[in-house]
C-alpha cells in the first residue's frame, strides 16, 4: 500500500483551474488568491458583507494506492472580533467560477450567515465523506467552497493583509 | 513518505496480515476473521492495541491536514498525520487516536481530532 501525496488547491477561471493554495490566500472581490486591488468595504453601520467566494479542493499530486474520506475544515484558532469564515459543500461537476452574481448578499446585521453555508469553526466539520480512490491525480472529492464576512465590529481598520486564522482541510485516508 | 505507524491485524486462527503486505490497505483485512488492530513502529515495536469485539467492523485511517496559511503566505505550514485504530458497530464505535508525538485519546467520536 502506498500513500497518496495531497495538496490544497484552489480553482478559478470559468472551466476551472486548480493551483496550489497552501502558500496562501486573500479573500476579496476577485477570482484570484492574490489579488489586493478589489477590497471588501467594512460596513460603517450595522451590517456584515461577504466576500467573493473561493473554491478550495484536497488535489491528488502523486497517487496511491489508498483511499481519501471525511473530509473536514476548521480554522486553526478564532478570528478576530468581526471577521469570520463561511464554507459549504459544492459537487465538483457544480463548479461555479467567483463572480459578483455568486457573492453572498450583504446583511443588515452584524454577525450574519449567509444563505446554504456553515459558519466555520475551531472544531472540525465535515464537508464531504465520499470515498474515493487516489489512484489519480486531480482534486478528491467535493469542493469547499469558503467566503469570509466582515461585520461592524470590526475595528481594525483598512489593509491589504488583514490576518485570518489558518484554514486546515483535514481528510482520512486508508 | 515515512509513517511513524503501521498497522498489523491479528486473526482469530492466529494469522496476522501487515500493512506492507496488503496491496489494496486495511480494504484487504478479513472484516470476519479479525481479532485485533494494532499500530507497530517502524521498529516493530507494537506499541498500540484495540480488540474488535464480534460482529464489529475494524477501522484504521490516517488523518492528514493541509493548511492554507492566511496570516503568514511565507510560512508553509504543513499539518501532522494521527494514526486511528478501533471499530464500529450500528451506533457504537472506538476509536484510539494516536498523535505523532505519542499522545492518545480514546473517545466515540469520529471528529474528536
Amino acid at each position: 500500500m502506498s500513500a497518496a501525496t495531497v495538496q490544497a488547491q484552489a480553482g478559478t477561471g470559468s472551466s476551472v483551474s486548480w493551483a496550489n493554495a497552501e502558500g496562501g490566500a486573500t479573500f476579496n472581490l476577485a477570482d484570484s488568491l492574490t489579488d489586493t486591488t478589489t477590497p471588501i468595504s467594512v460596513p460603517t453601520a450595522t451590517g456584515t458583507v461577504f466576500s467573493w467566494i473561493k473554491n478550495f479542493s484536497l488535489a491528488v499530486t502523486g497517487t496511491g494506492t489508498t483511499t481519501m474520506s471525511n473530509r473536514t475544515v476548521k480554522m486553526s484558532g478564532s478570528a478576530t472580533t468581526g471577521l469570520a469564515l463561511f464554507f459549504k459543500d459544492v459537487a465538483q461537476a457544480s463548479y461555479a467560477q467567483a463572480a459578483s452574481g455568486n457573492r453572498p448578499s450583504s446583511s443588515g446585521s452584524n454577525g450574519a450567515t449567509p444563505a446554504g453555508y456553515t459558519s466555520m469553526t475551531t472544531s472540525a466539520q465535515q464537508w464531504d465523506n465520499t470515498s474515493h480512490s487516489t489512484g489519480s491525480t486531480g482534486p478528491n472529492g467535493d469542493i469547499c467552497v469558503v467566503v469570509m464576512s466582515v461585520d461592524n465590529t470590526y475595528s481594525g481598520g483598512p489593509g491589504t493583509a488583514i490576518a485570518l486564522p489558518s484554514i486546515v482541510l483535514s481528510y482520512d485516508e486508508q | 513518505m515515512q509513517n511513524t505507524y503501521t498497522w498489523i491485524a491479528a486473526y482469530w486462527d492466529e494469522r496476522v496480515l501487515r500493512e506492507e503486505d496488503a496491496p489494496q490497505g486495511f480494504v484487504d483485512v478479513d472484516q470476519e476473521q479479525i481479532k485485533s488492530v494494532a499500530l507497530l513502529t517502524a521498529e516493530n515495536k507494537l506499541v498500540y492495541c484495540v480488540d474488535i469485539p464480534e460482529q464489529a467492523h475494524a477501522i484504521f485511517f490516517r488523518r492528514r491536514s493541509r493548511v492554507l496559511n492566511l496570516t503568514d503566505p511565507d510560512n508553509v505550514q504543513f499539518g501532522q498525520t494521527v494514526h486511528c485504530i478501533g471499530w464500529e458497530h450500528n451506533e457504537s464505535a472506538v476509536y484510539l487516536f494516536v498523535l505523532a508525538n505519542g499522545i492518545t485519546l480514546l473517545t466515540n467520536d469520529l471528529q474528536a481530532i
